[in-house]
This record gives C-alpha cells, structure tokens and sequence, in this order.
C-alpha cells in the first residue's frame, strides 16, 4: 500500500491512530499493524519478513551473530541479486565462448527488503559490540523490523535509537508534535505531487521516450532527474518522519539540503543520511580499522581510500542490481577519494557549482535503465551529438516550470520538513489547507516512489 | 500641507490598488475560465444556433472552434464562404469576430456576429494582471518587505523575492497556451489543461509560502489553531470541488442530471427503460456498442418476438449477469454479444453504472463502485472535467449528435457514415490494434456465465451467445499482426461448444466473420472496424432467425 493512496491516507493511517492512541497495548497495535501494512502491500513476503525478524531477533539473543548476518544477507542475494548475478555469469561464459547459459529464478523482489535486512545486519553488529543490550521483547523487535512508516523505503534507523522510543511509548499524544508530524506529511505530500511527479511525466515523456538527442536535452534532463529524485526521496522521507511523529516515534532525517554541499563528503553528509551512517559505522569504520591494523599508519590514506572503493560499491550496489548502480557507486568513492587526496596537499576542492556537475555526471549513471543508455546519454551530455535544438531544452514548458521552481526550492535550502521554517501563521495554515486537499485530488495519478523499488 | 498629502495618498493608494485588483482579477477570471460565445435563436420558422468555443481570444494564433446548426434556412455563410446547414469548424489566428450569413425562406438575410473579444497583444493585457496582483500583494506586505529589506540579511532576501516574482511571472505569460488549450471542445486536452492550471498555481503558491516564510518575522499561532484553520482551508477546497463535481457530474457517476456528461452513459437508462415498458418482451438483447444497431422492430417482424435491446457501452459478460438478475418478469430468451476470451472491465462498471446496481454486483465489484464514487469526490480531474462541462453546458447540449439516440425499445439511431468517414475510422483502428491478451477464457468471466445460465435454466429461458463480425479488413489486419488472436478464439469457441453441449438452452452463433452469416462481405456496413450499420444488423438477424425461434420452442 503506497503511503500516498486514499487508502492509506485516509483509512489505514486514521483507523490506527484511533485505536493506538486509545488502546493501552501500543506496540501490539504498533506492530500488528506493521505486519498488516506489509501484508497489504506484499502478502506473499510476510513469512519473510516476520521470520527474518524472528531469527534475527533469536540469534541475536544466542549472540550467533554471524549465522544471523549470513542468514539476512542470503535473503537479501536470492532474492535481489542472485539472478544479476547469474545475467553475469552468463555473459562472461559467452563472451568465452563457453556453451553454459545459466537460468534465472522468477523472483519477485519483497517489498523494503534492502532496508529490513540493513536494520537486522546493524542490530547484529550492535550487540556483538555491546552497544545496547539485546532486545527480551519478540514483539519490539518486530515492531521495529515491520515499522510501517520506515519499511518501503526508510529513514533506515539504528536500532539504539528507535528500539529505545519503541520500548517507552509516549502514554499521551504531544499536540506540538503531532502538528509538526501532520505538517511534515503535507509538506512531503506537496514536494511528491506538486513537484516530483509533475518532472517525473516530463522526463517518462522527455528523457526516455528516445526520440530526442544533444547536449542540451542531456543536462535538462539530467538535472531535471536530480531535481525529481531529490523531491521525490526527500517528500517520502518527510512523510515516514511525520507518520513517526504521530506515533510519538521520531526517526532520523535523511536530506539537509544536498545540492547546497560544497565537496563529495560534505554531499554525503546531506544526502540519504540515514544510509550513509549505516555505512560509515558498519562497514566503512571498521574496514579503515582493520586496513590500517594490516597495513600500518604509513598508509592510512591507502586504506582509507580502499574502504572508500568498498564502502561506496556497495552503497552503489544496495541501490539495485546493476552495473549502473555499481559505477554509480564507484564513481562517488573515486570523488571522495579525490577530495582527501587534494585536502592531504591542502589543494582547496570546495565549490558548490563543481559539486553540482559532479553529482550530475553520476546521476547520468544512476538513472540509466543499462549501459547502453548510459553510453548514449553519457555521449550526449558531452556534446559528441551535437548541441541539439533549443526547442528540446523546453521540451515541455510546465515541466520547465516545475524545474525552475524546485530548483528556486533546492537553492533557497528551505524545503526540508525537518528544518521547515515557521509556517505557524494563519495564512499558512489556510492555504497549507488547500494544498493538502489539492494534492489528495492529484492522489489518483500519484506514481511510485522512485526508492520504493530499492 | 504634507499632512494633506499624505492623508490623500493613505485613502487614494488603497483604493487605486482595490480597482486595479478588481480589474486585474476579472480579467484573471476571464483567462481562467474560459466562456463560450453563443447565439442560440429563432426567427419565425428557423432556428439559429451559432457558437464559438471561447468568447476571449488572447494570444493572436489561439483557436476558435466554431459550430453551426440552422434549420429552415435557404443559404447559410460563414464568414463569407457557403456552408450547409450544421457543422464544425476550427478557426486559428481570428483577426475579427466570425459571423454567420443566413438567407432565410421568405428571402430576407440576417448577419448573427458572435461577441468574442479579440485582444491583439496578449503580452500587454497579461501584464495588466500580473502587475496588479504583485502590486497588491506587495503592498499588502509593505510593512513587513520594508523590514525584510532592511534587516542588512545581504542580497539574498531580495534575490528570492526576485525569483518568486519571477517565477509567477513564467507562469503567467504560460497561461495563454494553457487557455487555449483549455478552450477547445475536446473535454479530455481541455480539463487536463485546466488540472495542469490548478496543479501549477498550488506548486507556485506552496514554492512562495516556502521560500518567503523564512524571510518575514511574524508571530505564529497555536499548534491547535494552526490546525484548525488548515482542516478549515482543506475543508474550504473539498466543499468547493465535491460540489462542483456532484452538480454537474460530469462523468454521470452521480445523481444530478442538470448537465450532460462528456461520455455515454446508458446502462441506468438502459434498465430504466426495460421496466418502463408496458409488456414485457420475448427477447432482450445484450452486448457492448457492438449490438445496438440490432433493431427490435425487424426482430419481431422477422419473428414475431417483442425485442428489448440493452446493450450498453463496453458491455461485458459482468454487466450482463448484472442486467439479468434484474430482469423481472423474466423474458423467454437472451440474445447475448460476447466477446473472444470474455475480457473483464471491472472498472469500467466501477465507474460508469448506476448505484442501483450495487446490490447484484459481485462484492468486489461493489466495493470498487463505492470507493470510486468516494474518491470521485475529490478527484482533479472530474473537477476540471466538470468546469469544462458546466463552461460549454451549451455545447453540450448538442454534443450528443455523435452519439447514438436510443428509441423506447432500446435501438440506436445512429446518423449515416460517408466512404471517407468509414475509411479514416477504419485506418484508425487498424493502426491501433491493442495486443491480444489471451489466457484462455477468463475465469471469473466463465463463473458468471454459469451463473447467468443457471439464472436463465431456473426461469425456463434460452440464451444465445454470438460474436458480433468485424470489420473484413480489420478481421485480415487482427489475424496477420496479432497471432495470439487465433488461439484466443480458438479456446473461446471450444468453451463455447462444451457450453452449447452441456446446457439444451446455450445457443453459440460464430458471426466473427462476416462472411459466414451469409457469404457476402458487405464492407460498407460498418461505422469502423466493429460497430454494424443497421443493414449489416439485419444480415446478421436474418441469419440467427432460425435459432432465436427455436430457442423460444
């Protein structure tokens, strides 16, 4: 069930509250109706994700940590990467002329699986180091497995935080925060349907119907793509905050403003959060640690580059299985390995502008469907096709619309809901109103979120 | 004497600003919703209805799609060039108004001028609002722009102010493309321009909120008053679009009638219809758009059966189990078109039949007919759709010419086709063959079918099933690009015979081919690739006579 359908919207969200807030057994509530919402959105997976739960909850306790990361990171390959694995295998056998064509497995990728499975591996990790203690609670630790607002496309929370909020639940409603939640999920609704979705026909029309070619129709779209998956992300992530919020969770933030970063790191520090600490505090530290332990102090900056490469792969190949997603990845560990190599000669990379390019080039990457798009794409963009038509640069002159006023958004570093400035007037509060309404009237052709698929 | 002066210029501006505003908004008014010109008028015999789709021309290459409809009239001139009596016509880039020159029976002639404002350069009479509404505006926030601008925040605030205004600006000079298209008669380019009006006001108003929020220092309210006085601004757009859509109902989903919907609607008065009649018929005929030229009056001269014809737009074999349990007396036989694979368009029912029919829907079907109405409710498009509507209510009127007008017995009339007319209608279709969707024949469907043969056994009736032929042409196009097809109609005619052979009354008539009726390929006897002229119909009914006889034996 998509957070934004009438459905959920109007019925599932309503009906919960109602009775969480009125029921004293919260995250029983809490927790059933994480399993019901996955239930209604992926029914078959449901066994998955509860015994995936169950296990991890259980060896965690038998501290059999290992098995427990084997065992999520096994659900995690069947299902989303063994057959681009297999797609892999078999082109390097042809390409070798070998006659094996391995067959694929007709899986379905299970709802929010990269980011259930992240929870599970970072709770492991957690209490193999003694963080926090393990979790007595088969119920919390479900609840916090399933919880709806965070399943299909995160904040991925660490398990310390909201474990913790999820074991003391408020007994009575915060007014404050239950506004500040009711106005995160309207801005983030806003951002989705008056913005993303409004680039994202532009683009279905402009950048993926084929017919169109230059240089100037390349960078449009590109930055037209940057443009929709900032909104379109950060509107998701807005809403699972202020769903939180109402339910007296708060989950992290996951966007300060990205595109106002002036260096590779600083852009990681601003975009999808939540991720990137994932993977600082469980793969990229304790990788720089153990590279530095094997190869000594004299080549700190090696290791730290290699846990970038690894770190930054993997990041790239937690957004799909594909070798886009994985030069993605690379290509932002080769700007990151970059910046501390020019910071180490105090060579000064700190420029806004360039950052932007930069982050477009690997959004070329990124949003291709394959690499032969990508080539294309990649040989417009650098002028190989030609200039191209200016009529192509506006290709849809409401699209162009949309774009300057979300690129005005982006640059103006105010339309994060976390940091939203004071709307509290009444003004506001009226046309906040009938922006709502008016984008529950566009509820009908909302299109997917675009992380949803991650 | 400044004193003076100033107190003129605190009564003065105010005032000077509240016309400006007024007569920036009606002009705003006017861009937005666009009104038709009319001229709808008898004089003594004949009648005059002369109409342009839009009574405001802005931009100087904005078209204008005229129609003409005149009875008793000797010649008819339109703009000077002779005309016959009705018609349409697109008029792109008017420079005057456009007139029509009747010469009536008696010999007298009347010029009719339709009222339609033509503005030459729209670029200067667009600044006029846009100036006007960002002077109000900025004058309204005087107080609290002096402060911002003052602050010594560097060039930011004023750059951001900038781009807002801006902004608005872009959007303004796109609103005239957007009015033309919103002017056309084309109900689906001209409601979605004006959703895309809508949609792009509400982005441009919660980018300004946004972005010049921060910028001014105001107190702020009470999370509950805040609250409040959002669900009131909600509540505010709901009232206004749920009462537009329910009073102009656009799309007949709903009660009110006082306007005519931009699609067919039938099935309600297709029902209505049936129990209106004084007897109850021997035959009812079901189907899509398929069966409604099969006329009831040649089915009773030919059998001396009384007929009723309840097919229904995108009739399927769900509407038609609908349609028989309501059937009361029930008729001796069933006459019914279906289709290869017996396809299923829950939606379509969801959305287009009465609410009357909820208690003989299937639950799920039910319940998608409720959560439609519901959701209709707040839907963007039915209420750009319904503004249209209730904009060209005129229009409307006489928009149904293309539609079929059905008789007490449920035919349709439908007007005559010319050779031209049948060939583009037919290269259309055959450009657009949808892929074959062949799983065998669909499960759900044949529930319903048993369904509806058990219904017909309990009341001791007969049900005939046939396949309405297609288009020769089309038929040979359907067979060389789409493969699937044969074996769909493979499997849908091998159910077809267990049917037949299982139940002594289920009738299967294969017409999908013309030529089998009779091995005569009339290919003029069609409106397109599907839909029979009432003399193929005849044909058809000749050919099925015999069994719809013996099936009442």
């Amino acid at each position: 069930m998509p957070i934004t359908s009438y459905g959920f919207l109007l019925i599932f969200l309503p009906i919960t509250l109602l009775l969480y807030w009125r029921i004293r057994h919260k995250l029983l509530i809490l927790g059933g109706t994480g399993l019901l919402f996955y239930a209604l959105g992926s029914l078959i997976f449901l066994p998955l994700l509860l015994g995936l739960s169950l296990a991890t909850y259980q060896l965690a306790r038998w501290r059999r940590t290992g098995l427990g990361i084997i065992l999520n990171l096994a659900a995690l390959i069947l299902f989303k990467y063994l057959n681009f694995g297999l797609d892999s295998l078999n082109q390097v056998t042809q390409a070798l002329g070998i006659p094996l064509l391995l067959p694929f497995l007709e899986l379905a990728l299970p709802l929010g699986i990269s980011f259930f499975v992240f929870k599970h591996i970072g709770y492991l990790v957690d209490i193999r180091a003694n963080r926090y203690p393990a979790v007595t609670n088969p119920l919390l630790f479900v609840t916090y497995s399933a919880f709806f607002p965070q399943i299909s496309a995160g904040p991925m929370s660490m398990g310390d935080d909201t474990l913790r909020q999820l074991a003391t639940l408020p007994d009575r409603i915060d007014t404050q925060q239950a506004v500040q939640g009711i106005l995160s999920i309207s801005i983030g609704l806003m951002k989705k349907i008056l913005i993303a979705d409004q680039l994202n026909q532009a683009l279905q029309a402009g950048l993926f119907s084929g017919d169109s070619s230059g240089l100037v129709w390349a960078w449009t779209s590109v930055g037209m793509f940057a443009l929709q998956l900032y909104f379109d992300f950060s509107a998701y992530t807005d809403m699972a905050l202020g769903v939180g919020m109402l339910f007296g969770v708060r989950l992290p933030a996951n966007f300060n403003n990205p595109y106002l970063a002036t260096n590779p790191a600083d852009f990681w520090q601003r975009w999808h959060m939540s991720l990137s600490t994932w993977f600082r505090t469980y793969l990229f530290s304790p990788l720089s640690r153990s590279l530095l332990q094997r190869w000594g102090t004299i080549r700190a900056p090696a290791a730290q580059y290699a846990a970038n490469f690894v770190t930054m792969g993997l990041v790239g190949l937690w957004h799909g299985a594909g070798w886009g997603f994985v030069l993605w990845g690379l290509y932002h560990g080769l700007l990151l390995n970059a910046y501390a190599w020019g910071k180490r000669r105090r060579i000064i990379l700190e420029n806004r502008v360039v950052l932007v390019f930069l982050v477009l080039i690997g959004w070329a990457l990124f949003l291709s469907p394959d690499l032969n798009f990508a080539a294309r794409l990649f040989a417009n963009l650098f002028g190989v096709a030609g200039i191209g038509s200016v009529a192509d640069f506006i290709y849809d002159p409401l699209a162009l619309l949309t774009a300057v006023a979300a690129l005005m958004l982006t640059l103006a570093g105010t339309v994060e809901a976390a940091n939203m400035p004071n709307l509290k007037r009444p003004a506001y509060a009226f046309a906040l109103g009938v922006l709502v309404m008016l984008c529950l009237m566009h509820l009908g052709s909302a299109a997917q979120f675009i992380y949803v698929q991650f | 004497m400044g004193g003076e002066v100033n107190r003129f210029t605190a009564i003065a501006a105010p005032l000077f600003l509240f016309a400006f505003l007024l007569t920036s908004l009606f002009i705003a008014g006017r861009i937005i919703i666009p009104t038709p010109a009319i001229i709808n008028t008898h004089e003594s015999d004949a009648t005059i209805f002369f109409t342009a789709s839009r009574s405001t021309v802005w931009s100087p290459d904005a078209c204008v799609t005229l129609r003409w409809q005149v009875e008793n009239i000797d010649e008819v001139y339109l703009n000077g060039e002779a005309q016959i009596g009705s018609g349409e016509m697109q008029d792109c880039g008017l420079t005057e108004s456009p007139n029509l020159r009747l010469k009536f029976r008696d010999g007298s002639e009347q010029t009719y001028t339709l009222p339609i404002w033509i503005v030459r350069s729209s670029a200067v009479v667009l600044v006029l609002p846009a100036l006007g509404i960002i002077t109000a505006l900025l004058y309204y926030r005087l107080g609290k722009l002096s402060s911002i601008l003052s602050v010594g925040a560097g060039l930011r605030p004023v750059l951001l102010l900038a781009a807002v205004i801006a902004l608005i600006g872009l959007f303004i000079y796109q609103l005239p493309t957007l009015i033309d298209t919103a002017s056309t008669l084309n109900w689906f380019e001209a409601s979605k321009a004006l959703a895309d009006i809508f949609s792009r006001a509400g982005m441009l108003t919660f980018v300004t909120i946004v972005i010049v929020a921060p910028l001014l220092h105001e107190r702020q309210i009470s999370p509950r008053n805040f609250l409040l006085i959002m669900t009131m601004g909600a509540a505010f757009l709901l009232l206004i679009v749920a009462g537009t859509i329910l009073s102009v109902n656009p799309r007949g989903m709903y009660f009110s009638d006082r306007f005519v919907p931009h699609q067919l609607l039938i099935r309600g008065s297709k029902t209505q219809g049936y129990f209106a009649l004084s007897t109850p018929p021997d035959l009812v005929i079901m189907g899509s758009s398929r069966a409604f030229t099969l006329s009831p009056a040649y089915i009773h001269s030919n059998t001396g059966l009384t007929t009723y014809n309840m097919a229904v737009e995108g009739g399927r074999i769900e509407d038609f189990l609908i349609q028989t349990r309501q059937l009361q007396p029930f008729p001796p036989v069933l006459l019914i078109e279906v289709q290869e694979g017996l396809p299923r368009e829950p939606n379509d029912i969801a959305s287009r039949a009465p609410l009357r029919w909820l208690p003989y829907m299937r639950p799920e079907t039910a319940l998608l007919t409720l959560q439609k109405r519901l959701e209709g409710l707040i839907d963007l498009d039915q209420f750009a759709e319904a503004i249209h509507i209730a904009n060209f209510a005129e229009f409307y009127e006489r928009q149904p010419n293309e539609w079929p007008r059905f008789n007490a017995d449920g035919f349709a009339a439908r007007t005559t086709i010319t050779a031209p007319e049948l060939e583009q209608a037919l290269l259309t279709d055959i450009g657009n063959i949808p892929p074959a969707r062949c799983e065998g024949v669909d499960e759900i469907s044949q529930s319903e079918v048993a369904a509806l043969i058990e219904i017909a056994e309990a009341q001791d009736s007969a049900v005939i099933f046939y396949i309405s032929p297609l288009h020769p042409r089309y038929y040979d196009a359907l067979l060389r690009d789409e493969p699937e097809y044969q074996r769909c109609y493979a499997a849908f005619t091998a159910y077809m015979n267990e049917l037949t052979q299982a139940h002594d009354n289920v009738f299967f008539l294969d017409y999908s081919r013309l030529a089998t009726i009779d091995g005569a390929e009339d290919e003029s006897g069609y409106y397109d690739s599907q839909h029979l002229t009432e003399a193929n119909s005849r044909r058809l009914i000749d050919h099925a006579a015999p069994t719809i006889v013996s099936a009442t034996g």
